[in-house]
């Protein structure tokens, strides 16, 4: 049995080869899976909510999809990986309960995916793949041997290679 | 906001009246509605860490369907019911008239669950009401028929704002005859911790 280490909700880990990291059972939760392939460490952030403002004084800075990123460069860098090698995918960001022809006050997962997205941009880094929105829960897995991501939902699975 | 983590025993105790209560009133709905006799356990509240919640039922991975609906008013929260794929093609089976549960829901099955989150969430907020003094209301119930660990963490996202854990009231409740074990939860917004257990007279001592 491989280890596979687990991200749970609003934490974030990183890791080196050899073994998988994964976070599963991602609902409207983004998993920012980052990964540098000259070091071979990998990360992933399990965040939950857009706004680190939605709170008062949290000093969780995985949770929040304004603050993960930054948190996760960092954590990475002390690792080992350089910035500029990065690869950065996204997966998640549903829409668990959606009413038919109806928008929820709260598109938590759409806003999750908007302000991630805006602070990839601002870091400079691209984003190479994306498996996110629509309604169902997802697993992914990252392969710490060569960044390969994983993932799971109840149909299927599908995997994204590092470009 | 009194915080989750900050809850006294007495407080919990509180909580978990209200669940029983709530919860009796809903099995006996479903029993009525199915006339078959139902038994309940003693509802649990639960204080879980965030990343812990989808490990709630078993694993994060495990396939089960989830019938969610809001809770508006006063006391606002979430009501979910939670069986495992196999149950909740047992239950439709019985609600629709057949005697072999199907293999996939349809949209009159997932329509016939609905209906049950509907009732039971009516007679569980109906209790709550009556003594608690409070006006509470219940949204159209949406189905998802996936990931528990995607479906709890969702429901229990809002726990987020105010701290690194989550409460809810679970109770479960089974159809003996059938096999069928049902977990209902009422999620309070971190809000509504307080309006509850001011209603019911109990004092919220503020923690710095």
């Amino acid at each position: 049995m491989e280890e596979i280490i687990k991200v749970g909700m609003a934490e974030l880990k990183v890791a080196k080869a050899l073994g998988k990291i994964a976070a599963l059972g991602l609902g409207s939760c983004v998993a920012i899976c980052v990964y540098d392939s000259v070091v071979k460490v990998g990360g992933i952030a399990h965040v939950m909510l857009p706004h680190s403002s939605m709170a008062v004084d949290d000093p969780n800075r995985a949770k929040f999809g304004d603050t993960a990123l930054p948190f996760l460069l960092e954590e990475m860098e002390k690792m080992g990986a350089a910035s500029s090698r990065l690869d950065v995918k996204l997966v998640g960001g549903a829409e668990m309960f959606a009413y038919e022809g109806k928008t929820e006050r709260l598109k938590i997962g759409e806003r999750n995916l908007q302000v991630i997205e805006a602070s990839c941009q601002k870091a400079g880094l691209k984003i190479s793949g994306r498996c996110v929105g629509g309604n169902c829960g997802r697993s992914v897995f990252m392969n710490l041997e060569n960044g390969e991501v994983q993932v799971k939902t109840i149909k299927g699975t599908v995997t994204m290679s590092i470009i | 906001m009194i915080k989750t983590e900050d809850l006294n025993n007495f407080q919990l105790d509180v909580l978990k009246e209200i669940g029983n209560i709530g919860a009796g009133h809903a099995a006996t709905a479903l029993s009525q509605l199915l006339a078959e006799p139902i038994t309940m356990t003693v509802p649990n509240v639960s204080i879980v860490s965030l990343p812990q919640v989808s490990e709630i039922l078993g694993g994060a991975e495990q396939v089960v369907v989830g019938i969610y609906m809001r809770v508006f008013g006063d006391a606002p929260g979430k009501i979910i019911f939670v069986f495992t794929e196999e149950e909740a093609l047992t239950l439709a089976g019985m609600l629709t008239g057949n005697k072999e549960p199907p293999t996939a829901l349809n949209e009159y099955e997932k329509s016939a669950l609905r209906e049950i989150g509907n009732i039971m969430t009516g007679a569980y907020l109906y209790a709550l009401t009556k003594f608690t003094g409070y006006n509470v209301l219940s949204s159209v119930p949406v189905l998802a028929n996936d990931m528990v660990g995607a479906i709890l963490n969702t429901a229990l996202l809002e726990f987020g704002i105010i701290g690194d854990y989550a409460l809810f009231i679970q109770t479960q409740f089974s159809l003996i005859q059938r096999k069928i074990n049902g977990h209902f939860f009422f999620v309070p917004d971190p809000g509504a911790l307080d309006v509850l257990l001011n209603a019911l007279g109990v004092e919220i001592e503020w923690k710095k």
